[in-house]
């Protein structure tokens, strides 16, 4: 009598380590060629594989230089003075002599163009590639600072081409009693800490 | 000493109105698949190219928009999205400082991840668990 699915779910995982003897080898193979269940979840653990696989080469090859440069040319850029001296040095420069009615003049100029940038915010449609004109846009691009999943998935943060990041949820196999009294995770991931953009994976 | 007055008035105005406007994101929800190699809206073409370069196996290859929506995020003011076949996500103001703002994207019982915004890319965040090659993703963009 042939053996029920729970009996190779915990097998699957050492089949893509090539951690099975080859008779379990060969009794894992011949199973998954009649069960299309067991073929469909040995193609999901093998897509978190890759993906685990995928964000830990990124993190041993991408260690953050580009992030290290901006940091360095940060502390030898000198200081940029502060809004208000550079708004003080702009006035100064447009109404070099002072005053109340000039300053007011050019407060209300100023205020006139930001609210028609704000009108014009609202405008504007999807899929533009405008900068954010709205508040809390500060940082230069989209970060992912802390995932927490359920016990049962791991988080695996890759970093994307064009700047943000990619979260992936990669499931663990449901832990079955193994036929030979095994535990049945032997061999698969173990759940990993709520991972940081950047953080080992 | 005028001029001075008129620009912390200026300055005190232009923060008022920042806080009043909330933190704006566009919000689409879509659906990935490794079945199939529909790309619509054409604009997805940018997340296929970025998941395309994944070693993923099967490769995901398939991206269908699955709704869209422009965001305002308060504080103590979440959002929600509805999700194909049940569920939500909820996208919440976390944190507004310094202008930098971080906000929290909670699907119950699986997922709670903090994200910065940015004035550059786009943050891809899976929404539901791996069913056969097929996921649904939020993507979070600067707007």
């Amino acid at each position: 009598m042939a053996e029920p699915c729970n009996a190779y779910e915990s097998r699957l995982s050492a089949l893509l380590d090539g951690a099975l003897s080859a008779q379990d080898q060969a009794a894992v193979e011949d199973h998954l060629a009649a069960c299309g269940d067991c073929s469909a979840r040995l193609a999901d653990l093998a897509l978190g594989s890759q993906l685990v696989r995928s964000a830990l080469t990124q993190a041993a090859d991408e260690v953050d230089w580009k992030a290290f440069t901006v940091r360095v040319m940060e502390k030898v850029t000198p200081e940029r003075p502060s809004l208000l001296a550079r708004m003080e040095a702009l006035f100064g420069a447009l109404f070099p002599r002072g005053g109340l009615g000039w300053g007011l003049a050019g407060a209300v100029g100023v205020a006139l163009v930001v609210g028609v940038g704000y009108l014009g915010f609202g405008a504007g449609t999807f899929g533009g590639n405008s900068a954010p004109a709205g508040a809390g846009y500060k940082a230069d691009t989209m970060a992912v600072k802390a995932v927490q999943a359920e016990p049962d998935v791991s988080p695996v943060v890759l970093e994307a081409e064009a700047g943000g990041a990619i979260v992936f949820l990669v499931d663990h196999p449901q832990q079955q009693p193994d036929v030979a009294g095994q535990p049945a995770d032997a061999g698969t991931p173990k759940a990993q800490e709520p991972q940081e953009e950047g953080g080992d994976l | 000493m005028s001029s001075r007055l008129a620009t912390a008035l200026l300055v005190l105005m232009a923060g008022v109105a920042g806080a009043d406007e909330g933190v704006r994101v566009r919000a689409e929800l879509v659906a990935v698949s490794s079945q199939g190699t529909d790309v619509d809206p054409p604009q997805l073409a940018v997340m296929r190219d970025e998941f395309r370069r994944l070693p993923a196996r099967p490769p995901l290859t398939s991206f269908r928009r699955l709704s869209e929506k422009r965001v305002v995020l308060k504080d103590g003011a979440p959002q929600t999205l509805s999700l194909p076949g049940g569920g939500e996500v909820r996208l919440t103001l976390a944190q507004l400082h310094d202008d930098k703002a971080v906000v929290s994207v909670e699907v119950p019982k699986l997922v709670t991840s903090t994200l910065e915004l940015g004035k550059r890319g786009a943050l891809y965040q899976q929404l539901t668990r791996n069913d056969r090659g097929q996921f649904v993703f939020l993507v979070l963009h600067p707007d």
